[in-house]
């Protein structure tokens, strides 16, 4: 250990005795003499900034902010309606998921890809998009399903405004609000943690976004929300150089449903690094705002705020997950 | 506090009791956090509101291994952050605030004393690198030891005692500076 090293050891050891009250200024100079000179200017100005920065928050903000969370939470806690699909194990739904395409027809979720609300593949087009997210076990994959979904809530909300179906606005906004929400999650999570492992509580959180994603958009009757899958045994660990690398390894059935499901759901995700999903999320950055903004005109006044929130999400969910993923 | 480790896992599968044990503990320091590194009250509180709501919207997906909770919520901060400073660059230039927080004294002088040595510690702070200004504002503002700056930043613990080192150097030299020429 060279001195530089040593002195900020011994600063850092200083400071810490310092800030947490185990000691005084006095007793660390006496322990170091040798570095008494040059230590006691740093820790004064340290304590200087310790001082100046010991600001508290009134009272009354610490009130409202305490109270715009419990209205959050209250939020948050309204009653969702268990599902008979978020009962199934894991293999259960895969095989559902193959018997969706199969017995439906890979033609009819296909075709359901470009449905829209209000038309009657519109429910199968949100299930398959549900099975999609529940077979998918790569957090990257996962992430760019989100961004590949936030595109189609905003193609969608262009639809409803150019196609005159007003009563599908707040839905759908709500919807790619949710789903924004998720993907910021997502992102977080993926440049936080050294190593990616699916957990119980990752996926249960993914689960309750798509189960609230699934609600009848439409007042008409919609396949029900699935709920995420629970680990397998084989979850491994990959450390943060190598997260491309699977996560966790599928069942045969759910690999299968999986691939087949993402084909017939028009989804085309080839790769699970980090590079594309910036590259979806910066062309979202720019082009989500850019196709909403033009339909601030189109709508009846009372629903423009609902759109100008809209705009505002994408530019700061979409800003924020770069500046995540830059990180 | 209870153990944060088991709070937080609570927190995950839902338990609000839990978060709010953990909005608690970090309230604060989170705010100060906030206020070392923009010097706005009223934005620091907004973001810091945001910081929660954010984190409890995302807590479901935190998971334990290896990075503690605060390196998580710091990050959250972190990134609002970075937005809000974007989003600042864009607007014209506004003075400092004016209603820069003041610890809770009746004294006017010692309010007076406090607010000034506030402002000067964040105009200084603007003067150092951007790792430089995240260490002091998590070592100082949201009290976190090394160890916890080193994994909020993804850093080693040597890097960031050295970033540490060359930021109070910094700002001791900008701080005379002042005082000399004030």
């Amino acid at each position: 250990m060279d001195n530089r090293q040593q002195f900020e050891n011994i600063l850092d050891e200083c400071l810490e005795t310092l800030l947490t009250g185990g000691g005084t200024m006095e007793e660390c100079l006496r322990r170091y003499p040798e570095y008494a000179a040059d230590l006691e200017p740093l820790l004064l100005t340290a304590l200087g900034v310790n001082r100046a920065v010991d600001v508290k928050p009134s009272p009354e903000f610490k009130t409202r902010a305490r109270y715009q969370l419990q209205l959050k939470m209250a939020e948050a806690a309204a009653p969702r309606r268990a599902s008979f699909w978020s009962l199934q194990p894991k293999w259960a739904l895969a095989t559902m998921a193959v018997l969706l395409v199969f017995l439906m027809g890979g033609g009819t979720v296909l075709a359901a890809d470009g449905s829209m609300p209000g038309n009657v593949l519109y429910p199968v087009k949100i299930a398959a998009e549900n099975v999609s997210l529940l077979l998918t076990g790569d957090e990257y994959k996962k992430a760019e399903l989100y961004s590949t979904l936030a595109e189609r809530r905003v193609d969608e909300m262009v639809w409803v405004v150019e196609n005159g179906k007003t009563n599908y606005i707040e839905i759908i906004a709500g919807k790619f609000e949710r789903v924004m929400q998720t993907l910021n999650g997502l992102a977080l999570n993926l440049t936080t943690e050294p190593a990616l492992m699916l957990t119980a509580g990752s996926a249960e959180s993914f689960g309750a976004a798509v189960a609230e994603d699934s609600k009848a958009a439409t007042g008409e009757t919609v396949l029900p929300p699935l709920a995420a899958p629970p680990p397998t045994a084989t979850t491994q660990a990959v450390t943060s150089d190598n997260r491309s690398q699977t996560t966790i390894a599928p069942t045969t059935e759910a690999a299968l449903a999986a691939t087949s499901i993402n084909a017939a759901a028009g989804f085309t995700i080839t790769s699970a690094d980090e590079g594309k999903l910036k590259q979806y999320v910066a062309y979202n950055a720019i082009k989500h705002p850019e196709k909403l903004e033009k339909l601030l005109d189109k709508v009846p006044d009372e629903l423009k705020p609902v759109i100008a929130q809209m705009i505002n999400d994408a530019n700061t969910s979409n800003t924020q997950i770069l500046l995540t993923l830059d990180d | 506090m209870q153990d944060e480790l088991n709070l937080v896992q609570m927190a995950c599968r839902g338990d609000k009791e839990a978060f709010a044990k953990l909005y608690e503990y970090h309230f604060d320091r989170i705010y100060r956090y906030v206020v070392m590194k923009i010097g706005n009250q009223t934005e620091a509180e907004d973001m810091t509101q945001r910081v929660f709501i954010r984190a409890y919207e995302s807590i479901g997906g935190y998971r334990a291994q290896g990075v503690p909770f605060s390196a998580w919520l710091y990050r959250i901060a972190h990134n609002q952050m970075v937005d809000y400073v974007r989003k600042e660059s864009k607007k014209p230039t506004v003075p400092l605030d004016e209603s820069l927080p003041i610890p809770g004294k009746s004294d006017p002088a010692h309010e007076v004393e406090v607010k000034i040595e506030l402002e000067k510690v964040v105009n200084a702070s603007k003067k150092l690198t951007r790792a430089q200004q995240e260490v002091m504002s998590l070592r100082f503002g949201g009290g976190l030891s090394i160890s916890e700056v080193a994994q909020t930043m993804k850093k080693s613990e040597g890097a960031i005692k050295a970033l540490q080192h060359s930021a109070i150097q910094a700002l001791r030299k900008t701080l005379m500076t002042g005082a000399q020429n004030g």
